[in-house]
């Protein structure tokens, strides 16, 4: 019988689907407004190759076209990973030249974004210091950490991060979400803010303790995975607005502190062009990794990459570290405000 | 990696549901064509033949088909090994016309492209038109695959036959003096077959716990001559596929097509014949797979329908000499709904009409000359969108001398229906959608040069083409496909452009009994232009296969078929590389273009052997051959395995055995 015949011998086989093209130069730095700067240079794998190869030995310059002058030149440090040891200025035009042998000049460009301009509220904290101010929109109940644009750069990304004590290290906050009204909306996740329950002690209170939510004001306001990509305001200046999500912050800053080891914080970046677009694309492909919708096997889009001669990102950004605390509010509960009388 | 029992998985992605469509409702100009001993004539741009040429082509069901035939033709290269799909000239599957007397059939595979669903024994002619076209023929860029089906017999007959795949019955016969009728009937019994090989020999069939399908056409046609030469053909047909099976405890595809039509056709002769005809047609198609994919359950889901109602009225006066001159005029209503999910039925209806003339001019064993206008016009009542084109063809066969030849045509041809390309790997079945506001009408200019002699028992034909297309149709975002992406799949397609140009070389030779037939194709094929796609740059058309080498050889029963074909193009990933954002690493595709990557070429040997017999009152006609004969292993499609994640090719002809047998009485 035929069919027989056909069932038992037509075959399947495994293909990769390999172009058999050569192995492609991968530059990954984004330059910032702390020093060092970090670059990691290595060969693309094509898909038919075990791993990718570190480049150890080229030639790799940094040139401030606003100023007109090198630099400096990357050094390698180990695997991947070169380093140069200066801080990018604000507002500044860099070049980026790569000389790796058998290829040709390996080159982008990238100017560096003002640094973001934020201003930021502890509330409690400043009415026990300030109680006159009034120009906090959720009034004399609320407790916890707000914030407000004042001539913010174009791209602004925050995110918060964790500190990790089995890894030493600190990570980046899972789900982040905030009540301000400009949001991009491509990395929403189907969650909304349901507010943690926290028990509160504190201040004239250290002798009552009692339950309360976390940030209540977010209630309902739609969770974001990992970033919030802000727009700024036309005039630069914004309303006040909170964030929380899935960290524990507790960095409460004096300007000039860095946070300690175990402190978590929240990182306002701002981005120049060419690297949101990247973070972006770059964001979106990892959802479509992560996902288990079928239909994401057929997304074919590269990612967004401004190297002349290679792929990967010369990005530019300024960083700004902000404080958090887990807040309250007191109309939660129906507890009426303290009257402060210092 | 070997596994078995796979041909049903393949089965279900093999549809090559094609389409096309406006149709010719006049006979082959005979003036054109030299009719000899080789089984295949040639025309201005033209081939063609009949049944006995059909059937000799060696094929898995035993017989050919007009695809099969098709396939082996220079200027023509194939989709996947085993499949009907076509590619002519560098133009899309989609810009090819399928037509059975005229009315256009866009799922014309079945089997999943072991043959079409034409019963052989309802056919008479079969044409195929790369160039030099008829001014009745619109609305296709590429080639017009003409079938023309025979009248019934004036006697009454009855066969019955049987194939690998198929089994089928016939029969003809007379009502009284004027009329005659004919009906076909076909079913496959391969799901009786699973059944059956389930029962006896499980273990080969691996996990594939459940199959069935549904596969079967039906026939019918009513010939009435009226006084006068007049006749009057009623004919009608309804082809149905179906698939369904389990590859694995947590997969199940389902996969089917169905066509219907039916036609009424009056003819008259004379000094100035006339030609009118009226059909109903229907197609449909449906894929399905429900896949655990990282542990959750995807359904992914395509339809697509598309309904006609056309009318056609075509004259032909033949002058002096041996001048005709013929116009005409067709309208058609058409009901799209490509990509219909749940309750969003994605309608849209559509008329087009269009009116031609064409004349044709030959001074025996000198000179034929032909040339058409027709002008077109299209509303899409969806968004509103009208376009209205003008189209010419001329062709001319200069003889020089009683060996030799030269003939050319250029022809500027406009579609209005678009398949859409770009649709994700392993999803064959097309999407018939309509030109419209945000989507113009595709066209081509291509004209071709070519030398033919004649000499003793050879005949040779070399010429070049060239194709410029316009506005080809692209889905850019494949992976919305099934998210209702099809709602608004105007704002998700590209268009742009493609060139096409190539040598096509036929050789035949015939001395008695044997007989060979060699083609050989060099062409190259691009596309560009697509403002999403390579930046607008150049990129392979998918089946833009360099060469294209096919061989047949027959001596009295015997035959063998050769064919040695360059890879066609897939897309690939280029390099994968480590990246990093706040936070995270992980490793990204970097594509460097789009069908980048070559399959392996296809070779395949087929051979047969066909012989016949009487008992008493009866005929027997018996094929058997072997396909494939060195099981080289030739990829009929690609799919991605989810559960290893990994992508996988199938190959859906090993070596095999084919056996038909007609019994007519």
């Amino acid at each position: 019988m035929c069919l027989t015949l056909l069932f038992s011998v037509s075959c399947v086989q495994e293909l990769m689907l390999d172009p058999g093209e050569e192995p492609m130069v991968v530059v990954d730095c984004v330059l910032c407004n702390e020093s060092p700067q970090t670059l990691r240079l290595f060969f693309s794998k094509p898909p038919s190759y075990s791993e990718m190869t570190p480049i150890t030995d080229a030639e790799v310059e940094l040139i401030d076209k606003t100023e007109g002058k090198t630099v400096g030149l990357f050094s390698h440090n180990e695997g991947r990973e070169w380093i140069l040891d200066y801080a990018a200025i604000p507002e500044h035009e860099y070049r980026l030249e790569i000389r790796v042998s058998g290829h040709d000049l390996i080159y982008a460009e990238d100017t560096m974004p003002a640094i973001p301009e934020i201003e930021v509220k502890n509330w409690e904290y400043n009415r026990e210091w300030s109680y006159n101010d009034t120009d906090c929109k959720y009034g004399d109940s609320f407790v916890g950490m707000t914030f407000r644009f004042k001539s913010s750069p174009k791209h602004l990304w925050m995110y918060a991060l964790n500190y990790n004590e089995t890894a030493g290290k600190r990570e980046l906050a899972e789900e982040i979400c905030t009540d301000y009204p400009w949001v991009d909306s491509f990395n929403l996740t189907n969650k909304t803010y349901i507010p943690e329950k926290i028990t509160v002690s504190q201040g004239v209170y250290s002798s009552f303790r009692f339950e309360t939510g976390l940030y209540p004001q977010l209630e309902g306001e739609q969770i974001y995975r990992r970033f919030l990509c802000m727009e700024s305001p036309e005039d630069g200046f914004s309303d006040w607005f909170l964030i929380s999500g899935s960290f524990v912050g507790s960095f409460l800053s004096v300007e000039g502190l860095e946070p300690y080891n175990l402190q978590g914080y929240l990182v306002c970046t701002s981005l120049s062009e060419s690297y949101d677009v990247y973070l972006r694309d770059a964001i979106q492909l990892q959802q479509l990794q992560e996902s288990r919708k079928m239909d994401s096997i057929y997304f074919r889009d590269n990612i967004n990459s401004n190297i002349k001669g290679g792929i990967g990102i010369l990005g530019a950004m300024t960083i700004k570290k902000l404080p958090w605390i887990r807040g309250w509010d007191y109309k939660s509960l129906d507890i009426p405000a303290p009257n402060y009388s210092l | 990696m070997k596994r078995p029992a796979l041909l049903v998985l393949i089965l279900l992605v093999a549809g090559n549901a094609s389409y096309a469509q406006e149709v010719e409702l006049q006979d082959t100009l005979r003036a054109a064509i030299k009719i000899d001993t080789r089984k295949v004539a040639r025309t201005i741009g033209g081939l063609s033949t009949d049944m006995k040429g059909i059937r000799s082509v060696a094929s898995p069901l035993g017989e050919g088909d007009p695809v099969k035939w098709v396939q082996g033709l220079p200027g023509i290269t194939t989709g996947a090994d085993g499949s009907s799909a076509f590619y002519v000239r560098g133009g899309n599957m989609g810009n090819n016309l399928f037509s059975i007397d005229g009315v256009p059939v866009y799922g014309f595979s079945h089997l999943l492209g072991l043959t079409t669903i034409v019963p052989t024994s309802a056919m008479g002619e079969v044409t195929v038109s790369k160039g030099g076209f008829e001014g009745s023929e619109s609305n296709f860029t590429a080639s017009h695959l003409k079938v023309v089906s025979r009248n019934p017999g004036r006697e009454r007959s009855t066969s019955v036959a049987l194939n690998n795949f198929l089994v089928s019955a016939n029969h003809e016969g007379t009502i009284n003096d004027k009329v005659s009728y004919m009906a076909s009937l076909r079913a496959s019994p391969i799901a009786l077959e699973y059944r059956a090989v389930r029962r006896m020999l499980p273990e080969i069939l691996g996990g594939l716990d459940n199959f069935s399908a549904g596969v079967g056409d039906l026939y019918g046609k009513v010939h009435v001559a009226l006084d006068g030469g007049s006749t009057l053909d009623f004919s009608g047909m309804g082809s149905a596929d179906y698939y369904y099976f389990t590859p694995d405890e947590d997969s199940r595809d389902t996969m089917g097509w169905n066509n219907a039509f039916g036609q009424v056709r009056y003819r008259s002769k004379g000094e100035t014949s006339r030609d009118f005809s009226f059909f109903v047609n229907h197609y449909g198609s449906l894929q399905k797979q429900d896949r655990i994919f990282r542990e959750e359950t995807n359904h992914l889901r395509l339809n697509s329908d598309l309904t006609e109602i056309s009318a056609a009225a075509d004259w032909r006066r033949t002058g002096a000499g041996s001048s005709t001159l013929s116009w005409g005029s067709r309208l058609r209503g058409a009901l799209f709904h490509p990509g219909r999910v749940a309750s969003v039925h994605n309608a849209a209806w559509t008329l087009m009409a269009n009116a031609y003339v064409q004349a044709d001019y030959a001074v025996p064993e000198r000179l034929d000359l032909k040339g058409y206008l027709r002008g077109s016009a299209f509303f899409n009542f969806k968004n509103g969108g009208m376009d209205i084109n003008p189209e010419a063809g001329v062709s001319a066969k200069w003889h020089l001398g009683p060996h030799f030849a030269i003939e050319s045509s250029v022809d500027r041809l406009v579609q209005y229906y678009h398949t859409l390309e770009g649709l994700p790997v392993g999803w064959s079945l097309d999407m018939i959608v309509p030109s419209g506001r945000q989507v113009d009408p595709e066209s081509i200019l291509q004209g071709n040069l070519g030398l033919s002699a004649d000499i003793g028992h050879h005949s040779v034909s070399l010429g070049g083409f060239f194709k410029w297309m316009e506005n080809l149709v692209y889905y850019k975002y494949s992976q919305s496909l099934f998210s209702g992406g099809m709602a608004d799949w105007e704002d998700n397609v590209d268009q742009g452009q493609g060139r096409s140009y190539g040598l096509e070389f036929l050789h035949e030779y015939q001395n008695g009994d044997f007989y060979t037939r060699t083609s050989y194709t060099l062409s190259r094929t691009d596309r560009r232009g697509f403002p999403s796609i390579c930046d607008g740059g150049v990129f392979n058309a998918r089946f833009d296969r360099r060469h294209v080498l096919n061989a047949f050889a027959q001596w009295k029963g015997a035959s063998a078929a050769f064919t040695l074909q360059s890879g066609n193009w897939e897309n690939g990933v280029a390099q994968k590389y480590d990246m990093t954002i706040p936070g995270a690493e992980w490793t990204a595709d970097y594509f460097s273009g789009v069908n980048n990557y070559q399959m392996p070429m296809v070779l395949r040997l087929d051979l047969g052997y066909q012989f016949s017999f009487t008992t008493g009152r009866v005929a027997h006609e018996v094929n058997v051959g072997i396909c494939n004969v060195t099981n080289h292993f030739n990829p009929f499609m690609l799919y991605f395995d989810s559960k290893t994640e990994t992508w996988q090719q199938l190959a859906m002809l090993p070596i095999m055995p084919n056996f038909s047998w007609r019994v007519e009485f």
